[in-house]
């Protein structure tokens, strides 16, 4: 096997060119924008609505209740999104990297040892991570093109239609990379949220005591005096925070200062505005409360502004599907979920990867929601209670970084986090109450990721126990060779490797069962670069070991096919004779067996087994010619 | 690769032995379990296609659609099912493959457009073995919404239980709970008659729906709806495709008679009673079946009907199995483990794959319809498609095995045809509304099918070449033999007569040979178990090589080590800690040039990988085990 490289997690969702730190900082607070508060920022679609309808519980949306709603929104964009994630969590990075993932290596490095709760805690939070990209998707871009309803109602059966070709669109254009159009979702988004915020402001003044709901007693009161409903609203109320999270996961693409900047200057304000505009025109129009947020516009406008609104819904799912692929990319790294093949779909950023896999699964995982919701409305119960996990999550990981690393009082710390927490854990438990209408789809999602990290982690742990009994280091087995040589047949055995220190499975069989050696023997490793190509003068690495062995390592870059014999080809240059055909490529195998007594139960055994064999195999790429391969299989039990 | 064959099914039940009555009992379970179960939604869903058109369903709308399905049930079922296709059985199996193979043998040729009928309708059942157990539990459990409302929300949650029971049981085995199947079936008919004489005979008005006219008149003045509806109407005989497939288990009179003497007028009096009940109280639509009961009779007949309709789905999951096998045998599927779950009889078999795709299928259709009247949607296309094709069949049957003449079969099949017709395309009517389904299910098991044929063909001819028989090898080895290793290599392969890849790999990539070598291949028996004197079967070829055949029983699992200490009172010096097996792997990668697109390579390529691997239960030491792996480029 060989070693996929450790590209440098760097996404740069946007082209930053070499220019003055001003013009740097501008440049990157746009593109911020356009990638990380897509999510948030489509929120208006459906979050206000969804709230209202829960509040007023099938009466009349009084002020009481209008007020309640747009206050409860409003604090949770300050108290969640503000002070949690823009003020605090976005200081705690993993050396320039965010996210669940790397608030959980941080809080492990601090801490000094693996602890089963951290690895719990990050495990979970970015299980349910996933479980709410497929969800992301099919929610806004559902409510975008349900403005269809109010413009032109005829045409309420095409919605679904429309949402699934445009979703399986979206879907489909993944493998040919986002880099070009990039650079658009910045400025579209911008627009998007200037259009927003204008067309909240218009509105206002229809009825600008909307702006009472400032004072979170209105939220107090009306969560007191309603109790249940309360709550539902509060799962509800949610839906305008989900996306917050996904700020700090990109925090290492964009830097602190150009999201808090974004967040602050732009994406706050527009958001305050449009809920605003929207309590304003139910307040003064009741019956808008069927759809508030494109009411808001005027007729003339209302299709450029189902557009415009699809635009930033697609560029919101691109978001959640990048930062799925870049989720995935670190947990195979963090040795999580078994290797996929990962495509590098840009020359100029390593960041810019596609996971085939991954696309399939989540466009299913969306399609079927859409299948099963068929309305944004019916969607937002299953939305809210993945990201309430995540955000719990980040908070209990947040407080060992601020107690260990910052080094705080742990009674600081928890002063700090207890109250965000005790936010977090109101609005999961508000989220749990939809558990029976659709809430169960992102949480069954989740549980199978998890199910799935925990599998692959004690089976690898296992596999590792077993085989690390019969690995020996090459030199020992050099040495013991040269004292007691076995029968040399002629011809040149390459053995490909991803570890060239032990002696390579393959070549431990041919001696075993075969008791041969070949004349000439080769360690063959390749190495992928962090660079896009490599040049034909650092190719190739010969190091000679002993009369019968030497070890090669070929270095190829991470937007090259792996092509040996062409670059074996260089290597005669180097000196080494080497004829491909009295030459044999031997690949070790490794055939995994259930095992009746192992660590895990049989079904795990299987799952092991099965994910195991998904695993990509990146010598399939590697084009040596088929009939000089020998592919040496070793049976193992876990 | 060992390969182990799996034996032809005997017939479960044998026909001299057993009696007709027990036969008739039997077919009753198993046969008519899908038709049987479809009174609990044929005719509301009928009624509601009306309905729902904004037309009234007055007492004509009523007397026609009763018309419509008696004379679907005679027509479609009695005329063309029990009448005519009964007689046209292969060595007395039945089956739309069945079929296949007698008019392609009549014709005299492996006509291609036979072999594609053939899969058309094999794929399209798949679409049937998912819809039918969704649809029947769920209108079995949604009799409790009758009892009280309080129920509504749990119906899907106890739809998904029940369900995930009955797959969850499959592999233990149906054998012994399938003895109950015909008694319950038969006291399930019974309660239907029953319950249909009591209202029927309070308004016996009702039989007047025996005359066609009715129907006719209905078609006629409703047009379009009264296409509509028929598309519903045929839900009431979905499921009489069984009745032909399942031939060769029960025999044609016990399955002509259970038909004509209990399911057939036990449905009738059933729908003539729910009929009486509509027009007598037109709320009654809500649930026509379940408020034929009495009150006090509804929690048992609710049991009654789940378990009815459990009996359907376990018919239709076993039928799914058995065209699965059917299929790897003729090449059409990539091989998969088949599991007996029964000693006695070769036919009970799981296939643990089919039965977790079929799982996952059905619980996908009840979480996205939900209620068996949005699903009824989706029912019928797959049925009315196999029926049209079986048609087909049956007419080129008739022609050349009966010997009618060309317009002696034209006139009796076309009348047939014409039915099997008009209800495809009143179905095709419902294709947005959930239709699709089983007709993108059914074209994904054809693209795989036909991938699978086609990757084989490439693959055969491909490894063809490389080809070399063992006895050839072995004299040349002699002659001119290589460099010997200490040591015993056994070499596993599916094929004894030419020379295994592992052995060929051996000699071209480390140029030496072992001191003692085996060809080892493990047969599987088409009996349950084999005794021990007739396991192994040496013959030697050469001082330095010979052949071993190992065979086990389709109920053993094999174990090689076991086998090959008796082969050591044979003879053979057999020390297993300086023995190393060899077996010969192939990793398929996709070529540039090959007879299919890229993608075909690539699904090609997967099925290969999921292919179920026989020497994996050999419980040879993995210690000793070699792989040896050749890459094909396909």
């Amino acid at each position: 096997m060989v070693t996929s490289p450790a590209v440098s997690p760097r996404d740069d969702g946007v082209h930053v060119g070499e220019s003055s730190p001003a013009s740097r900082l501008a440049a990157l607070t746009l593109g911020s924008v356009g990638v990380v508060y897509g999510d948030i920022g489509t929120s208006p679609l459906y979050a206000f609505r969804e709230a209202l309808h829960a509040a007023q519980d099938g009466g009349q949306a009084t002020r009481i209740v209008v007020l309640g709603v747009l206050s409860m929104i409003l604090w949770s964009l300050i108290v969640v999104v503000t002070a949690k994630y823009v003020l605090i969590l976005l200081r705690a990075d993993n050396n320039g990297e965010g996210g669940t993932l790397s608030l959980t290596a941080l809080a492990t490095r601090v801490l000094g040892r693996r602890t089963t709760l951290v690895f719990t805690l990050g495990m979970i939070g970015a299980s349910m991570f996933l479980g709410d990209s497929v969800i992301t998707p099919a929610i806004s871009v559902l409510s975008a093109v349900e403005g269809l309803n109010i413009a032109l109602p005829a045409s309420s059966h095409f919605v679904l239609p429309i949402t699934i070709f445009i979703l399986i669109a979206l879907f489909t254009v993944q493998s040919r990379g986002t880099a070009r159009v990039a650079a658009f979702f910045g400025p579209v988004m911008a627009v998007w949220f200037v259009s927003i915020a204008v067309a909240g402001a218009m509105h206002i003044h229809e009825d600008p005591s909307v702006l009472a709901a400032i004072n979170p007693l209105h939220a107090v009161t009306f969560l007191y005096h309603h109790g249940h409903i309360g709550l539902i609203t509060l799962g509800l109320v949610f839906l305008a925070v989900t996306g917050g999270e996904a700020l700090y996961a990109d925090l290492g693409h964009f830097g602190r200062v150009p999201i808090q900047s974004a967040w602050l200057g732009l994406v706050l304000p527009s958001l305050l505005m449009n809920y605003f505009g929207q309590g304003a025109l139910v307040l003064a129009h009741p019956d808008a409360i069927e759809n508030p947020f494109y009411r808001l516009v005027p007729d003339s406008l209302l299709l450029p502004m189902i557009v415009l609104a699809t635009a930033a819904t697609i560029i919101a799912s691109q978001a959640v599907i990048t930062g799925a692929f870049s989720l995935v990319r670190q947990a195979i790294q963090l040795g999580l979920l078994p290797r996929v093949a990962i495509v590098h779909t840009s020359e100029s950023f390593a960041g810019q990867i596609y996971i085939p896999r991954v696309n399939t699964a989540l466009l299913i995982g969306v399609l079927l929601l859409v299948g099963m919701f068929h309305t944004s409305s019916a969607l937002a119960s299953a939305y809210g209670i993945a990201v309430s996990t995540t955000m719990v999550m980040d908070g209990v990981l947040g407080f060992i970084v601020i107690w260990r690393l910052w080094n705080w009082r742990w009674w600081q710390a928890a002063l700090l986090i207890i109250p965000f927490v005790i936010v977090d854990s109101t609005f999961l438990a508000a989220n749990l109450l939809k558990l029976f209408e659709g809430a169960w789809v992102p949480l069954l999602f989740g549980i199978a990721m998890v199910l799935l990290i925990l599998t692959w982690r004690r089976g690898t742990a296992i596999l590792f126990a077993k085989t690390r009994r019969s690995e020996v280091p090459l030199e020992t087995l050099l040495r013991s060779l040269e004292k007691k040589p076995p029968h040399i047949v002629p011809g040149t055995a390459v053995f490909l490797t991803s570890d060239p220190a032990s002696a390579p499975t393959a070549l431990m069989h041919n001696l075993k069962h075969n008791k041969v050696l070949h004349e000439h023997n080769v360690i063959l490793t390749i190495v992928t670069a962090d660079t896009p190509r490599v040049n034909d003068d650092e190719r190739v690495t010969i190091t000679p070991v002993s009369p019968h062995f030497s070890r090669i390592a070929l270095k190829f870059g991470y937007m090259e096919s792996p092509n040996v014999p062409k670059a074996l080809a260089v290597a005669r240059k180097l000196g080494w004779q080497f004829d491909i055909m009295s030459t044999s490529f031997f690949l070790s195998r490794r055939a995994l067996k259930p095992s009746a007594h192992s660590g895990m139960p049989r079904w795990q055994d299987r799952l092991f087994i099965g994910m195991a064999k998904s695993a990509s195999d990146a010598t399939d790429f590697f084009q040596i010619p088929t009939g000089r391969v020998v592919e040496v299989g070793t049976q193992v039990t876990v | 690769m060992a390969e182990v064959t799996h034996p032809q099914t005997a017939v479960p039940v044998e026909h001299g032995k057993t009696g007709f009555w027990a036969l008739t009992l039997g077919s009753i379970g198993v046969v008519y379990g899908d038709i049987g179960t479809s009174p609990l939604y044929a005719l509301r869903e009928s009624v509601l296609a009306v309905t729902d058109s904004g037309q009234p369903a007055d007492g004509q709308a009523v007397f026609g659609i009763l018309s419509l399905i008696i004379w679907a049930l005679l027509i479609v079922v009695t005329a063309k099912y029990v009448v005519i296709l009964l007689r046209a059985d292969n060595n007395g199996e039945g089956g739309t493959l069945a079929l296949m193979a007698l008019a392609s043998r009549a014709l005299g040729r492996r006509g291609g457009t036979l072999v594609f009928l053939g899969i058309v309708s094999g794929a399209l059942f798949y679409g049937d073995a998912i819809i039918t157990p969704a649809l029947s539990v769920l209108s079995a459990i949604e009799g409790l919404k009758v009892v009280t409302p309080a129920f509504d929300h749990s119906i899907v949650p106890i739809t998904v239980l029940i369900l995930f029971a009955l797959f969850a049981v499959q592999s233990r085995g149906t054998a012994r709970v399938a003895a109950f199947f015909g008694p319950v079936m038969l006291v399930w008919f019974a309660t239907l008659a029953v319950s249909g004489f009591w209202h029927a005979m309070r308004n016996p008005v009702v039989l007047a729906a025996f005359n066609p006219a009715y129907g006719m008149a209905f078609l006629g003045s409703h047009r379009l709806v009264g296409f509509v509806t028929l598309g519903a109407v045929f839900l009431a005989v979905t499921g009489c495709e069984a009745l032909y497939a399942d031939l060769g288990h029960f025999g044609r009179n016990p399955i002509r008679f259970a038909w004509l003497f209990i399911a057939l007028p036990a449905l009738a009096i059933n729908y003539l009673g729910q009929g009486a009940l509509v027009l007598a109280d037109p709320k009654a639509i809500e649930n026509p079946f379940f408020l034929l009961y009495p009150d006090w009779a509804l929690i048992p007949m609710v049991v009654m009907a789940t378990a009815a309709t459990v009996i359907a789905s376990q018919a239709v999951i076993t039928g799914a199995y058995s065209l699965t096998r059917q299929a790897i045998q003729l090449g059409l599927l990539p091989r998969m483990e088949i599991r007996h779950t029964s000693a006695a009889l070769a036919g009970q078999i799981y296939l643990p794959r089919v039965n977790v795709l079929l799982l996952l299928g059905v619980l996908l259709l009840v979480a996205l319809f939900r209620s068996s009247g949005a699903l009824a949607s989706a029912y019928g296309i797959a049925v009315t498609g196999t029926m049209v094709v079986t048609t087909m069949m049956a007419f080129i049957v008739v022609n050349k095995v009966w010997r009618w003449s060309l317009a002696g079969a034209a006139l009796l099949m076309a009348p047939f045809l014409f039915v099997d017709l008009t209800f495809l395309a009143a179905n095709l009517l419902k294709v947005f509304e959930g239709g699709w389904i089983p007709l993108a299910l059914g074209a994904a098991v054809m693209t795989v099918m036909y991938t699978w044929r086609r990757g084989s063909r490439i693959l055969f001819e491909k490894t063809r070449k490389h080809e070399t028989p063992l006895v050839d090898l072995v004299k040349a080895l002699e002659r001119k033999p290589p460099q010997r290793v200490p040591g015993t290599a056994v070499f596993l392969t599916s094929d004894p007569q030419s020379a295994p890849t592992a052995l060929l790999h051996s000699l071209k990539h480390y140029k030496v040979l072992h001191k003692h070598n085996v060809i080892l291949t493990v047969e599987t028996d088409p009996s349950p178990r084999v005794p021990e004197a007739e396991r192994v079967h040496i013959e030697p070829l050469s001082p330095t090589f010979m052949r071993v055949v190992l065979r086990f029983g389709f109920m053993e699992t094999p174990n090689v080590p076991g086998a090959l200490a008796i082969a050591r009172k044979l003879g053979w010096q057999f020390d297993i800690m300086s023995t190393s097996f060899f077996l010969s792997r192939r990793t398929l990668r996709p070529a540039k040039q090959s007879g299919m697109p890229r993608w075909q390579d690539r699904m090609f390529i997967a099925l290969a990988r999921t292919a179920n691997d026989a020497t994996d239960y050999f419980q040879i030491p993995t210690g000793r085990v070699v792989e040896i792996g050749t890459q094909v480029s396909i």
